[in-house]
């Protein structure tokens, strides 16, 4: 389908051929009617829709021209004009054959509805056929024609006339708007001065009021921002006024005014124009705004400028970078300082060029990882221009700096702290050693005392001593074996237990709690606990002392307890041993040195007499070399020196025989028994020492039944058990008839100065005599034994081996 | 003439003080024990007795001389101990049972018998 337009204006043209190409029509276009005939004789025309007025041809002429074509004729015509149309148009126009009139302007849709029904309707023939128009006189058509046209024409006029008006309004209009825009593109402009501040554009911006006010020459402004006024030259207040609030972020700090210097009519508002109060709101809002973002610079420069101090100022060194890149896009001086390199040098680095070669990888890791939103501190070396090393900590920190994301290092140099690091790690091993070898020492020491603690333990029990230590309120801290034994208390029931349960003895309490009182020293004291029988305590020597701490605080007391009843025994019975040896001294020397002096001094004696004297000179004097004999036996014995044995061989039975007689003489109130074996007896015996057995026994028995009596000497032959041998020996037995010996004292006989009755003074002895025999018989392999009873008498019996 | 008494369990102890004695003009009477001393010394009331110590029986020196000095009828008597007990705990044991002069044996005989004499004047 193909539809030919015909307009003079090129718009409307243009507007309804894009309406109907849209619609999927070809299109074809002509500028006045002539042109139409010459498109409709080129092309196939389907419609023709065209304007009136045209120059050339116009559109009733075109129309009268195609109806009377019969090639035309049947292509439909549509009149499409605009509204100054009346209804003698269309009459005419349709007169002239035209299919539809259509009035401008028509809603698109309806338009198109009415060109595709028009079309619809031509093609089938529902429209009246365009059956041959009345074919109007020349004369008439042209009367109508130009009647028309003069009409459309006047009309044409004085609507060219009201749009001549209505263009000049709107040219005043636009000139208004023109040098409203043109106002605030000035405002803009002003704003947008580098470095001018916001006194210069206040005062720019008053300036710039009255050339966009309808009356420039009598216009003039004021702006009063917080307490400032800013005025154009000729101001003035006046009643013909203005204004606008300037507000920032919302809150009020001034005003604009314009004033008129003049009055003018009023209009819209007062003399002003709408727009003129739309405009002063524009101008406060935009200078509300100019000031709001002057502001923000103002806070955003000094915030930079703050920055930039702190960021020069830190004695870190610190480099932006950039995280993809690693592009160094900034620095501040001590980064300058610390790499010596210049700023342009280091602008022109990446991050990993700062590091010496070694350090890169792990440093680059940590700005990876960091860049990857891992917080950390790395610990590397920065290479300085001439190659130094400089040991640094470095963190990273993300930075956004206008959206731009930017990884911040902050390098610390930790030169100093790596000198105190190393010095403090040097002192630390040093320290470790010292501790190491300290430990080691005490060690040893522990060891050492533990070994001494044990030492002690083992020397405390060990002792013979009992050993007894009290703490300061006289409890029972410590007691050895001994102690337990000698006081029958178990320490373990007596730890910790005052001395008052635990200790029996009162002396050894109450010097144990003086000990303490006394505060210096201690006391050596005897005190007895019960023996075996309540005739023999035990004597007990104890010496207590305090025991002071290192700085000579007293803490308890110790006291040792020492077992002195063998001692005294033994003391008492040296002392008795020593009197009784005076005393057996002096009876020999009474009669020496008396016989003696009697035998010198007096004249006269008679011969008998004289030899009396002199008998019981030597015969005391033989006692006195027995005596002396004896004792120094038992010395010998006592310092444990063995008897020399001088053995020969001899016959038993002579050495009784020998010793008998004596005996038979010195007591002559006894009777001697001897029984002797038949054969003779041959031994290997010291033959002195022999005697000297069979004295002692011989003069024990004397003196033991000093009633007399028969006295008994025998020796016979026996075989002894000697372990499982069978051994010969020679058995000698003594027996008297004397006063006899209890059990006890037959115990003790061999006991060194042990005498069986000791109070019997008039028994003289040495009490050495039967440890001298066992003594003697021992050395020559034999034994010896007694048998008494009380007022019975005593046999004492020995053996010799004869092998 | 003066009686003297001595009292020694060994005959010759008795018998050197005997000889002693024999220079001058006294009457010498003898004991073996204490038992005889007090025996002998309450009937004869001797003038003075020479008295050993250490003597067999029940009744030794010191306690026969206590028993003659507790007697009135024989406490004026003069009680020498002639003892081989020498030391000076016995010689306090012999003046507190009474005697009245304490002779140590080995003796000498001149100083006996000077002893003797003094007592006896």
């Amino acid at each position: 389908m193909k539809i030919l337009i015909v307009d003079d204006i090129k718009a409307n043209l243009e507007l309804l051929e894009a309406r109907l190409e849209g619609s999927g029509y070809e299109v074809a276009s002509a500028r006045n009617g002539a042109e139409a005939l010459e498109s409709l004789k080129r092309d196939s025309i389907d419609m023709i829709i065209s304007d009136i007025l045209m120059p050339k041809m116009d559109g009733y002429q075109l129309c009268r021209e195609c109806k009377r074509d019969d090639t035309l004729r049947n292509i439909p015509f549509v009149f499409y004009t605009a509204n100054y149309t009346n209804k003698k148009d269309e009459e005419f126009a349709l007169s002239l054959g035209a299919e539809r009139f259509i009035v401008k302007p028509m809603e698109h849709k309806r338009f198109m509805e009415t060109i595709e029904d028009t079309l619809k309707n031509h093609k089938k023939g529902l429209m009246p056929s365009p059956e041959m128009p009345v074919e109007k006189e020349e004369a008439d058509f042209l009367k109508e024609h130009s009647e028309r046209l003069i009409k459309k024409l006047d009309q044409k006029v004085f609507q060219l006339e009201e749009t001549e008006r209505t263009l000049q309004n709107r040219t005043y209009d636009l000139k208004e708007r023109v040098k409203e825009l043109d106002c605030l593109y000035s405002i803009s402009k002003l704003a947008e001065e580098e470095g001018i501040s916001l006194e210069k554009i206040t005062q720019g911006v008053v300036n710039l009021i009255p050339p966009a006010w309808q009356y420039p020459e009598i216009t003039c402004a004021r702006a009063i921002l917080e307490g400032q006024e800013f005025r154009t030259g000729n101001f003035k207040e006046t009643v013909w006024k203005q204004a606008s609030d300037i507000k920032v972020h919302g809150k009020w700090i001034g005003t604009v005014e314009v004033y008129y210097l003049e009055e003018k009519p009023e209009i819209d508002e007062g003399p002003f124009l709408k727009e003129e109060k739309a405009l002063i709101i524009d101008i406060a809002e935009r200078l509300g705004r100019i000031i709001e973002r002057k502001r923000a610079e103002e806070l955003l420069r000094e915030s930079e400028e703050k920055f930039r101090e702190l960021f020069d100022g830190s004695t870190d060194a610190i480099f932006i970078a950039n995280p993809e890149t690693r592009k160094l896009v900034d620095c501040n001086k001590q980064a300058q300082k610390i790499t010596g390199y210049s700023r342009e040098e280091i602008l022109s680095m990446r991050a990993d060029q700062l590091h010496p070669k070694d350090k890169v990888k792990k440093t680059m890791e940590g700005f990876k990882k960091h860049v990857a939103g891992e917080f950390l501190f790395v610990e590397s070396e920065v290479l300085t221009k001439d190659k130094k090393r400089v040991p640094v900590s470095i963190s990273y920190s993300l930075l956004e700096i206008a959206s731009e994301k930017y990884l911040q290092c902050i390098f610390r140099d930790i030169t100093e702290s790596k000198q105190a690091e190393q010095k403090i790690q040097e002192y630390s091993q040093n320290l470790e050693r010292m501790v190491e070898e300290r430990t080691k020492e005490l060690n040893r020491a522990l060891y050492d005392t533990e070994a001494a603690r044990d030492r002690i333990d083992g020397i405390l029990k060990s002792i013979g001593d009992g050993l007894i230590v009290t703490d300061m309120y006289n409890r029972i801290i410590l007691m050895n074996l001994a102690a337990e034994d000698l006081l029958r208390v178990r320490f373990s029931e007596a730890i910790d237990r005052s001395i008052d349960f635990t200790i029996k003895d009162k002396t050894l309490r109450d010097r144990i709690k003086t000990t303490l009182d006394k505060k210096k020293g201690g006391y050596e004291f005897d005190f007895e606990l019960p023996g075996e029988d309540t005739k023999h305590p035990r004597i007990m020597r104890a010496r207590t002392s305090v025991i002071d701490d290192k700085t000579g605080k007293h803490t308890g007391s110790i006291t040792i307890i020492h077992d002195v009843s063998y001692e005294r025994e033994v003391d008492r019975m040296k002392t008795e041993f020593l009197s009784t040896v005076a005393h057996e001294l002096r009876t020999p020397l009474t009669s020496i040195q008396g016989f003696s002096e009697i035998l010198l001094t007096r004249d006269g004696i008679k011969e008998e007499e004289k030899e009396e004297c002199l008998s019981y000179i030597n015969k005391q004097s033989v006692n006195l070399a027995t005596l002396i004999n004896d004792l120094l036996d038992i010395s010998r014995i006592e310092s444990g020196k063995v008897f020399t044995l001088n053995k020969t061989p001899c016959n038993i039975a002579d050495i009784i025989k020998y010793t008998i007689p004596y005996f038979q003489t010195l007591s002559p109130k006894h009777s001697f028994e001897v029984v002797l074996p038949e054969e003779s007896v041959e031994l290997m015996v010291d033959k002195e020492k022999m005697g000297q057995v069979l004295e002692n026994l011989l003069s024990n028995a004397v003196k033991y039944s000093p009633e007399g009596g028969s006295i008994s000497v025998s020796a016979k032959r026996i075989e002894e058990l000697e372990g499982d041998e069978k051994q010969s020996a020679i058995e000698i037995s003594v027996a008297d008839t004397g006063m006899g010996m209890s059990p006890e004292q037959v115990e003790k006989i061999f006991d060194k100065f042990y005498r069986a009755d000791a109070s019997n003074t008039a028994i003289p002895g040495t009490g050495l005599g039967m440890n001298i025999v066992q003594c003697i018989v021992e050395t020559h392999g034999g034994k010896v034994w007694v048998g008494s009873e009380l007022g019975k008498g005593t046999t004492v019996k020995f053996t010799i081996p004869t092998k | 003439m003066k009686k003297i008494l001595v009292v020694d369990d060994q005959p010759e102890v008795r018998k050197l003080v005997e000889m002693t004695l024999k220079v001058e003009d006294y009457q010498v009477l003898q004991a073996k024990s204490g038992e005889e001393a007090v025996e002998i010394g309450k009937a004869e009331k001797p003038d003075l007795i020479i008295m050993d110590i250490m003597m067999p029986g029940d009744i030794h020196g010191l306690e026969a001389t206590r028993i003659l000095k507790d007697d009135p009828e024989t406490k004026e008597c003069t009680i020498i101990m002639l003892t081989a007990k020498g030391q000076e705990a016995d010689k306090e044991e012999g003046f507190k049972a009474g005697a009245d002069d304490y002779f140590t044996k080995p003796f000498s005989p001149l100083e006996l018998i000077r002893k003797v004499e003094e007592v006896l004047e």
